[in-house]
């Protein structure tokens, strides 16, 4: 397909990166020093100019294109692109809106003709989902809410460790789909046995799912208090929405009038000015009890430091937002609950909107080093009435759970796919184009 | 720098050359002659050579991606070793004994310099000539074009090696994926070669001499299987048909991609095109009317050999109907001049190129501007979008570097006791890619009879001008090969 990305920041270019490998991509940005760094690294074609710039839009070709995502940095190019996309005939336009101001005026955006995708909102949704699961490390939903996908972490003198798979008992309700080891990703096998530092991906529906926490040997009791740092938007946004779960919220922010307007606009929460990294401030914010410490400012390292402050004064738990990439692999060893990424959330978001190859959901695993897929079967895919164990499933890739209904399957070599089933499919990148060929 | 990856791709492309060399032999065995040997051996050391190099250098089945620097060298050792290994089937049929003169006809080959150190052309096996301009041909629109369109290995981090191969100051991709720019640039090159033969042949040249003739006219090389090169046809048909395809060759690719895809409005438009048509008019215009008035006594002789020896020097394709050593001095050394400038960036064609020329020009009229405006804004304006100031300098560094390489050698080739017409040509001929000079290099004579010494330099000058300076001159630099 070909597919143009107005916008080479954090999130496009992983989209581009992500894309290429099976896609015709045309990049149109307009800082000259990302086209080079672009050229030079992907196999895609750049356009250096403004997006919203027809004449721009034009020269890339876009009245060919199959797919336009406007996800560059700023909304207002990002509107006025996705509505030219629109003009030009594209029936498939995504924009990447982040002030959600702008998304309650339907008539802005009509659904059947540009898809939005809220970068706030969907963080906002994945910070809370992680406090109502605090053992997990990442949760994921799929088929409509009905299962949940969790990473969970095997720690050091737990009943678990050092035991088989087969040992655990045969799994009804979920499922271990991975299991990372030293940041390798590996399918399990019944013989493969679990050592303390490992993360398993493990699949099932929610209310089962919490039962694991026995099992890990983590007692959590409720979230009680939180602490913000950072009243930018996205601050407000999970600010607003743990406070209507009613977790009582304290925020900090360093700008005096972003802290007087935040503090406006959210009455329950409780709004402190000053530097995060200040272990005073932090303690006046109440660090020392809090069961989170949440830090969504846009400075990474500003981020870490006063997370690890944090939990040096008391808190119980950190969650730090983080932008570059490089810092994955040392940011949640240093001390840091649960580092997670504004690009790889909407980058991944995009992806799930995009419906590639029969993909109604997709969750990028570990920057991508792993997919999780969820498919639709049609009355199009080529398996359907095939026992699995013949569907000749490549190495890399597992069928994790199936919803049939308001059933929830963990399928067997037996198994018969059917029409309408939702297969949600952990994938490594290798094995994805030939688990789309298979169901496509 | 990662030498080990480098050796990998190398290797791969080997042994791809290794296949290549055996379409010579298609020919040797059509014709009857023994020469076909030479290639089959040539192709079982190339290939046999590449496989070892890069099982050597491989250690997982993916393929690596490499950077910047690796891509320098990649680009340079796929044209040094492209020579070298094409320099083997001319030893091994005997062409040659002396392993310099094999070195230096291939590496003229595959430059499309054409300029040739073998005595008499005319009395060698047909293989032999296929693969001259067989060399030409590839090189022309460019071997690492051809590898990324065909090895997968190359298309990965093929933009810069493509661009760092490709003449001209900037590198414009046609289509998101390099491999498909590729195949569609050898696509428009393959379509416009067969149009080549096909005239040709219908013009009256016989079928073997139409296809390597018009290996050395769309590449803008030059080789030719006569002695007396397309004089020897006499016709002024053939003359006509050779100098629009050089004309063509001597375009940007780009620009003919467009056009087949029916944007002619682009061509017109295109401000490049534009300064190389009125130069290529403007010469031939000089030419003609001294021609006329010295030499020739009817105009339209004068017009015809004009027209085809300015267009072959323009165009750096060094093909000649006469030889131009005898003419008038005004003639000649505009000749001489336009040995320097060349065709247009994205051509087949050799030299400084028309853009930076162009930009040059303004460039210099814009500081005489400036005197008598101080506070003007004087963009440099190429069609309707300005050139950036980077590449504006970028350009000026290439010049002078253009200038100060081809003063060193001349200095060193005259050490060597070489005259000095001879010299100077000989060096404008070989950087520019254009093949015949002056003097002992004239168009009737060719490069035999220079010493070993001079010989080497003038393969170095080939390289340095086919890879626009910088992708050799930075192997020199001590830095880059610092950890």
């Amino acid at each position: 397909m070909r597919i143009v990305i107005i916008g080479a920041g954090d999130v496009g270019t992983f989209l581009a990166k992500g894309l290429s490998a099976e896609h015709d991509i045309i990049v149109i940005e307009k800082n000259k020093e990302k086209v080079e760094r672009i050229k030079e690294s992907l196999d895609v074609l750049v356009i250096h100019g403004d997006g919203d710039n027809p004449a721009i839009l034009k020269e890339a070709e876009i009245e060919k294109a199959d797919i336009v995502l406007a996800v560059s940095g700023d909304d207002r190019t990002n509107i006025l692109s996705s509505h030219l996309a629109h003009s030009f005939g594209i029936s498939r336009v995504i924009a990447r809106i982040d002030d959600p101001n702008y998304l309650e005026y339907p008539k802005l955006f009509r659904r059947e003709e540009i898809f939005t995708v809220n970068s706030g909102a969907i963080l906002a949704e994945k910070i809370t989902g992680l406090i109502s699961a605090p053992f997990a490390w990442r949760t994921e939903k799929f088929a409509m809410g009905k299962i949940q996908m969790l990473k969970l972490k095997i720690e050091e003198g737990t009943p678990i460790v050092g035991k088989k798979l087969s040992e655990l008992g045969p799994p009804k309700a979920w499922i271990f789909v991975a299991i990372s080891r030293k940041g390798k990703i590996t399918i399990p096998t019944g013989e493969t046995s679990l050592k303390a530092g490992d993360y398993i991906f493990a699949l099932g529906i929610p209310s089962v799912l919490a039962r694991l926490e026995e099992l890990l040997g983590v007692k959590e009791k409720g979230i009680e208090s939180v602490v913000i740092m950072g009243g930018g938007r996205l601050g407000r946004i999970v600010a607003r929405n743990l406070s209507e779960h009613g977790i009582s919220v304290k925020l900090i922010e360093s700008n005096p009038q972003r802290a007087k307007a935040t503090a406006e606009e959210l009455p329950n929460v409780l709004v402190f000015n000053g530097d995060g990294t200040d272990s005073e401030t932090l303690k006046d914010a109440g660090a020392t009890s809090a069961d989170y410490f949440i830090a969504l400012t846009g400075d990474d390292e500003n981020n870490v430091l006063s997370a690890l402050l944090a939990k040096n004064l008391g808190t119980k738990r950190n969650i730090v937002l983080y932008t570059k990439s490089d810092y994955i692999n040392v940011i949640e060893s240093i001390g840091v609950d649960r580092a997670i990424s504004m690009r790889l959330v909407t980058a991944n978001e995009i992806l799930s909107c995009l419906h590639l190859g029969g993909v109604t959901h997709v969750a990028l695993l570990e920057e991508g080093k792993a997919e999780v897929l969820e498919f639709e079967l049609t009355k199009n895919t080529k398996i359907l009435g095939t026992p699995l164990k013949e569907a000749d499933f490549p190495t890399g890739a597992i069928v994790g759970i199936v919803v049939r209904g308001n059933d929830v399957i963990i399928p067997r070599g037996e198994f018969v796919p059917l029409i309408g089933d939702r297969l949600i499919i952990f994938a490594l990148p290798e094995a994805i184009k030939k688990v789309e060929k298979i169901l496509g | 720098m990662n030498v080990r990856i480098s050796f990998q791709v190398i290797g791969n492309f080997l042994k791809f050359l290794g296949l290549l060399m055996l379409v010579p032999t298609i020919c040797s065995l059509i014709y009857g002659e023994d020469d076909h040997r030479a290639f089959v051996v040539s192709a079982f050391l190339t290939t046999s050579f590449g496989f070892a190099l890069e099982k050597l250098s491989k250690t997982s089945d993916e393929l690596e991606e490499f950077h910047r620097k690796e891509g320098f060298l990649i680009a340079s050792l796929i044209w040094i070793t492209a020579s070298i290994f094409g320099a083997i089937p001319y030893i091994l049929s005997g062409v040659f004994k002396n392993p310099i003169d094999a070195l230096f006809e291939s590496m003229s080959g595959f430059t499309t310099t054409g300029a040739s150190v073998i005595k008499n052309v005319e009395i060698l096996p047909h293989g032999i000539l296929f693969w001259r301009n067989f060399t030409q041909w590839l090189g022309g629109m460019g071997i690492i074009v051809l590898g990324i369109a065909i090895l997968p290995r190359l298309a990965v981090g093929g933009m810069q090696l493509m661009s760092l191969e490709a003449p001209g100051p900037t590198t414009e991709k046609l289509t998101p994926r390099i491999a498909e720019t590729a195949k569609k640039l050898w696509g428009v090159y393959l379509i416009l070669s067969g149009l080549q033969v096909l005239l040709l042949f219908l013009a009256g040249m016989p079928l073997f001499d139409s296809v390597v003739h018009m290996f050395g006219t769309m590449s803008t090389g030059g080789y030719s299987i006569k002695s007396l090169s397309i004089g020897a046809y006499g016709g002024p048909l053939i003359d006509i048909i050779i100098i629009v395809f050089m004309f063509i060759a001597g375009m940007n690719f780009v620009l003919h991609y467009r056009l087949f895809k029916g944007d002619y409005k682009r061509l017109l438009s295109d401000s490049e095109f534009r300064f190389y048509f009125f130069l290529n008019i403007g010469a031939i215009l000089f030419v003609t009317l001294e021609l006329w008035i010295r030499m020739y006594p009817s105009f339209l002789e004068a017009l015809r050999f004009a027209s085809f020896q300015v267009v072959s020097i323009v165009t750096t394709t060094g093909f000649a109907t006469t030889d131009f050593d005898i003419w008038p001095p005004f003639s000649k050394w505009l000749l001489f001049i336009l040995m320097f400038i060349g065709g247009c960036a994205g051509s087949t064609s050799g030299a400084i190129k028309n853009i930076r020329i162009m930009i040059l020009l303004k460039k210099g009229f814009n500081e005489i501007n400036k005197l008598i405006y101080p506070k003007a804004v004087l963009p440099i304006r190429l069609g309707k979008k300005a050139a950036t100031e980077e590449v504006v300098s970028s350009i000026t560094g290439f010049f002078l570097l253009y200038l100060l390489i081809f003063l060193i050698a001349t200095l060193l080739i005259m050490a060597d006791g070489v005259p000095i017409i001879t010299t100077i040509s000989a060096c404008a001929a070989t950087i520019g890619n254009v093949g015949p000079g002056l003097g002992e290099v004239g168009p009737s004579l060719n490069y035999a009879g220079l010493s070993g010494f001079t010989k080497i330099i003038l393969c170095l000058l080939m390289l340095l001008g086919r890879l626009e300076l910088y992708t050799i001159l930075i192997l020199f630099v001590p830095l880059f090969w610092k950890k």
